[in-house]
């Protein structure tokens, strides 16, 4: 068992709802997780199952009508750099800042500037820096998802909420992008928040899976039974996609 | 920087060349038909008139009237309009406020508010300076609305994560992230207020003793000096096309193309 000191975000009862023309739709209830400092855990679920919202009320970007999350046992209620949001959206970034403002955009914006000096290091390992005096609508999609990735980590976060981040992409550049996340993982040792709809993305980048259905219930949350280098191709892997497959769609069995 | 003095350059060019076929056709117009230099004076007949204006008139100061008119005017127009903005944005209350303010006085022209001013404010710079507000404010609030509105929600997500102030909030995000509604707000505001100038300077005569373009153009016609009259539409052209190619588009290049949101 672990020991709750190692509970960086513990979500505890959670229950959230949204009016919606005279009924309201319910999309958590009662919700529970404990994510462990440190750790790396992708979210698969069906469309409308509740992915985005459970990352907004993480990063308290809404309020839930029931229920707390604690950071490192603390009651947080309000948005803070600790917990970034990456969201969903392909324009997060800001089109009248050049990659590298963009990109220093959370250094600038308070006052302890760790990160401020990696600044060089991050448009390094984002491949951008040769693009840094450009534009976000002068970059091809994945650049810009690196842009805001690094942007994301500029600000020194403990967690890393991404919403689909890679979603958009061919997956060519979506298989980088993934080795990226993973080498800054590895380098910074943030936890992440991985949401997704593509059960190889879940499988490839997290420790571990967590399942939520139509309802927006946890019907899996397992550590990954694979090792590190464990490829796409071997057959644990295909046992394990056919395994989130059937849990995700209903069909096939385990 | 190559293709934006490029794009610039190109623009002159062709403003030119139409222009110059205007005068052409102008010229032409005058040779062939016979009309009474009171009717239509030759483009020379209205340079001379217009260098006259400077030399032994006081076009100069009148130039540097109107701008000075029309500037107090924006400002203070943009101003209020921002206030407005505050007022719509802070409450729902003030926001059906303003909405029917706007659609009260936006569709009614500075002229028709003339007596009324008259009456209030005399025949003043005063007289001119509100009627150029009331040209510049409805415009702009709609415009400062429309922008406001138009912010993406992912920009205030990011603003919010990092616990902005209000302060840093209105000009690290808003006020960029509304920019080119800004801009096509001041752009309309400036071409309404320019026109507004230059009729009320016509009517309310030699304000600060010598009145602007608008009372030089007027005081031609007492005289009937039709070459006068030409040299003042002239300039009121030259400023316009001035302030709408160079001003706004040197700021236009260098933030909502450069940024690539144009609207
Ligand atoms: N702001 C909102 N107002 C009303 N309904 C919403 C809102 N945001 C999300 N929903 C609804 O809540 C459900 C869950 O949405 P979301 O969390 O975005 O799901 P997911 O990210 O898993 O696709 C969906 O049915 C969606 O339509
Ligand atoms: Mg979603």
């Amino acid at each position: 068992m672990k020991q709750s000191s190692d509970i960086l975000l513990s979500l505890k009862n959670i229950s959230k709802s949204y009016n919606c023309a005279d009924s309201d739709l319910s999309v958590l209830n009662n919700f529970s997780l404990k994510i462990d400092r440190g750790e790396f855990v992708s979210i698969l679920g069906p469309s409308g199952c509740g992915k985005s919202t459970l990352l907004k009320i993480c990063s308290s970007m809404i309020q839930q009508e029931s229920g707390t999350v604690k950071i490192s046992g603390q009651i947080v209620n309000s948005p803070d750099k600790s917990r970034v949001l990456m969201l969903q959206d392909d324009n997060q970034l800001f089109p009248w800042l050049t990659v590298e403002k963009n990109i220093a955009f959370p250094t600038n914006s308070f006052d302890s500037i760790r990160r401020e000096s990696d600044l060089p290091n991050l448009l390094e390992m984002a491949g951008l820096s040769n693009y840094s005096d450009y534009y976000p609508h002068q970059l091809s999609g994945g650049m810009k998802k690196r842009t805001a990735l690094a942007r994301a980590l500029a600000g020194d976060p403990e967690i890393l909420l991404m919403d689909e981040p890679f979603g958009s992409l061919d997956p060519k550049i979506k298989i980088k992008l993934q080795d990226f996340l993973l080498e800054i993982w590895g380098k910074y040792g943030m936890t992440v928040l991985f949401v997704t709809h593509d059960i190889n993305e879940a499988i490839r980048l997290g420790q571990r899976i967590i399942i939520m259905s139509d309802s927006g219930d946890i019907v899996c949350d397992e550590k990954k039974s694979l090792s590190e280098k464990s490829t796409l191709y071997e057959d644990v892997f295909f046992k394990l996609y056919r395994k989130y497959y059937s849990l995700l769609t209903g069909i096939g069995h385990q | 920087m190559k293709y934006l003095s490029n794009r610039i350059l190109n623009k002159i060019f062709e403003r030119f060349m139409w222009i110059g076929l205007l005068v052409l056709i102008w010229i032409i117009a005058v040779l062939l038909g016979d009309f009474s230099p009171l009717i239509l004076p030759s483009p020379y007949k209205v340079l001379q008139a217009l260098l006259k204006g400077f030399t032994e008139g006081i076009l100069g100061k009148q130039i540097l009237i109107s701008i000075v008119l029309v500037f107090a005017g924006m400002s203070i127009g943009t101003l209020i309009a921002l206030a407005f903005l505050f007022l719509a944005v802070s409450s729902r209350m003030g926001d059906s406020l303003v909405t029917t303010l706007t659609a009260v006085f936006h569709p009614l022209a500075g002229i028709a508010l003339l007596p009324v001013v008259i009456l209030w404010f005399g025949t003043g710079a005063l007289s001119i300076i509100f009627i150029i507000i009331h040209s510049v404010v409805w415009p702009m609030v709609t415009n400062l609305l429309m922008g406001y509105r138009s912010i993406p929600e992912p920009y205030k997500i990011v603003g919010r994560n990092y616990q902005l102030s209000s302060f840093k909030m209105f000009f690290n995000i808003t006020l960029p992230g509304s920019f080119p509604y800004i801009l096509a707000g001041l752009k309309i505001s400036w071409a309404r207020a320019w026109r507004a100038l230059i009729s009320a300077e016509m009517i309310f005569g030699a304000v600060f003793g010598s009145g602007g373009v608008g009372w030089f153009i007027f005081s031609k016609r007492v005289f009937m000096d039709t070459p006068g009259m030409f040299a003042g539409i002239v300039v009121v052209i030259i400023i316009g096309v001035l302030i709408e190619d160079f001003v706004f588009g040197v700021i236009e290049s260098r933030t909502v193309r450069r940024w690539g949101m144009s609207l």
